[in-house]
């Protein structure tokens, strides 16, 4: 039985549900909370609802945006021609935070993963399809994962795209193996993108 | 707790907690081990990209803790079989390998013929030594290793032999063709051809070993891999997830 008020034994627990929030980190946090000032507390509340409230999914590349179209898909200055295409928002956000790629993207919103049941029809593959089909697109570079799905999930993107004669190719390797887009250097996803190889 | 030392193919992993993961393996000497992973999702982890599916490691397992999991101590990758993650439709055929391995074999029993042929099946995959029947016969030998050898030879209700019988049925039940005489009464069962029954005899007894002097005609290869994939599907108690992919 916890000593907290009911609200605040709540907060608790809601913090807790967090990744990386342990049980006293999430105690800290709430008691913070309570402390602050009624503005700054509330700010946080705020935050929370427009994120759930306002995201939604872009209608071009199918990343999560607050707008109908997202903020690369809306820059004039992007080469339209040139599609990379990555697993999940956080990759192409980790992509963008290196700056090293012009272009636009495609968010497939997962991989193939056909042992744990996810299969082609779950992913924003018929999209994707839909905007090199017009042949406007020069280059498509496959970013997903370097993770056996993620080489799945190319294979089967690059068997679906081969119609329509875009240039096809893969980032390069300086990933290790089994690893995520997301947790990699400014300098590995530079060299992944330049060292990109021809499919 | 023993620390025990085994080759293991991967042939599951899930997520566990944000930083560990449950991997499933096939080990030789141990049959199928379920070990979590501690910190295999961290950026920098121990383990590498050794926990990939299809990876042939080294691994080092504590047996069962508390909560029933064993705990990974160690993995090395020995082959990653990159080829196969370089052809869609050869990665698709080991991805079926790895479900037929992770689905017909229980924990704590060891299959090691079992484990040394699927390795061997995966690096002929690899080299792209394959023949049309190569699947088939790994297929056939596995349900043998694994104690579920079919009586593709002879009918499994009266044991005599099918060669000239005009409509065999295959009866997943008893895993077994069914003469004529025999068959009424027995639900679940489908057709399939006497040569067929028998191609798949020679290829699960090893007599069919030399694949490439071997001929087989469309048909029979189609009626071959209807036979072994509902016969395993029957025997897994669901449709094998990889079977839409694998042609
Ligand atoms: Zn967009
Ligand atoms: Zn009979």
């Amino acid at each position: 039985m916890s000593a907290y008020p009911d609200a605040l034994a709540r907060l608790i627990e809601e913090l807790g549900r967090l990744p990386g929030v342990g049980e006293k980190t999430a105690e800290r946090m709430a008691i913070h909370l309570l402390r602050a000032p009624q503005a700054e507390a509330l700010a946080l509340a705020d935050a929370i609802r427009a994120v759930k409230e306002s995201i939604r999914v872009c209608a071009l590349c199918a990343t999560l945006t607050d707008r109908e179209r997202c903020g690369v898909c809306e820059d004039p200055a992007r080469d339209r021609d040139l599609l990379c295409v990555v697993e999940q928002p956080n990759d192409m956000w980790a992509l963008e935070k290196v700056g090293a790629f012009r272009g636009l993207y495609h968010v497939l919103g997962g991989r193939i993963a056909p042992l744990d049941g996810v299969g082609p029809e779950q992913l924003t593959l018929g999209r994707l399809v839909e905007r090199v089909r017009g042949g406007a697109v020069r280059e498509v570079i496959l970013a997903t994962n370097p993770t056996l799905e993620g080489d799945a999930t190319a294979l089967y993107v690059q068997r679906a795209l081969a119609p329509f004669g875009s240039k096809l190719t893969r980032i390069a390797r300086g990933i290790p193996a089994g690893s995520t887009l997301e947790y990699a250097s400014r300098m590995i996803l530079t060299d992944a993108l330049e060292g990109r190889r021809a499919l | 707790m023993a620390a025990i030392k085994t080759p293991a193919l991967t042939v599951g992993r899930i997520d566990y907690s944000e930083t560990s993961q449950i991997v499933t393996f096939f080990a030789r000497e141990h049959g199928k081990v379920k070990a979590i992973a501690k910190g295999a999702k961290r950026k920098k982890s121990a383990f590498e990209g050794a926990l990939d599916l299809l990876a042939l490691n080294e691994i080092v397992f504590l047996e069962r803790g508390g909560d029933g999991l064993s705990i990974l101590t160690a993995c090395v990758m020995r082959d990653g079989f990159p080829e196969l993650r370089r052809d869609l439709d050869r990665l698709n055929t080991a991805l079926w390998i790895v479900e037929l391995l992770s689905e017909l074999t229980v924990e704590g029993v060891a299959h090691p013929e079992l484990f040394d042929q699927a390795v061997a099946t995966l690096a002929a995959l690899a080299r792209g030594a394959w023949h049309p029947l190569s699947l088939s016969r790994f297929e056939a030998q596995a349900l043998g290793h694994l104690g579920f050898a079919p009586r593709f030879a002879g009918c499994a209700g009266c044991r005599r032999s099918l060669d000239g019988e005009e409509r065999v049925v295959f009866s997943c039940r008893l895993g077994g063709g069914l003469c004529r005489a025999c068959r009424a009464g027995h639900e679940g069962v489908f057709p399939v051809a006497p040569g067929t029954l028998a191609l798949a005899d020679g290829l699960a007894a090893g007599r069919v070993t030399a694949l490439d002097r071997v001929r087989v005609a469309e048909p029979t290869l189609a009626d071959l891999r209807r036979l072994l994939t509902r016969y395993i599907a029957s025997l897994a108690g669901r449709e094998p997830r990889m079977l839409r992919y694998v042609t």
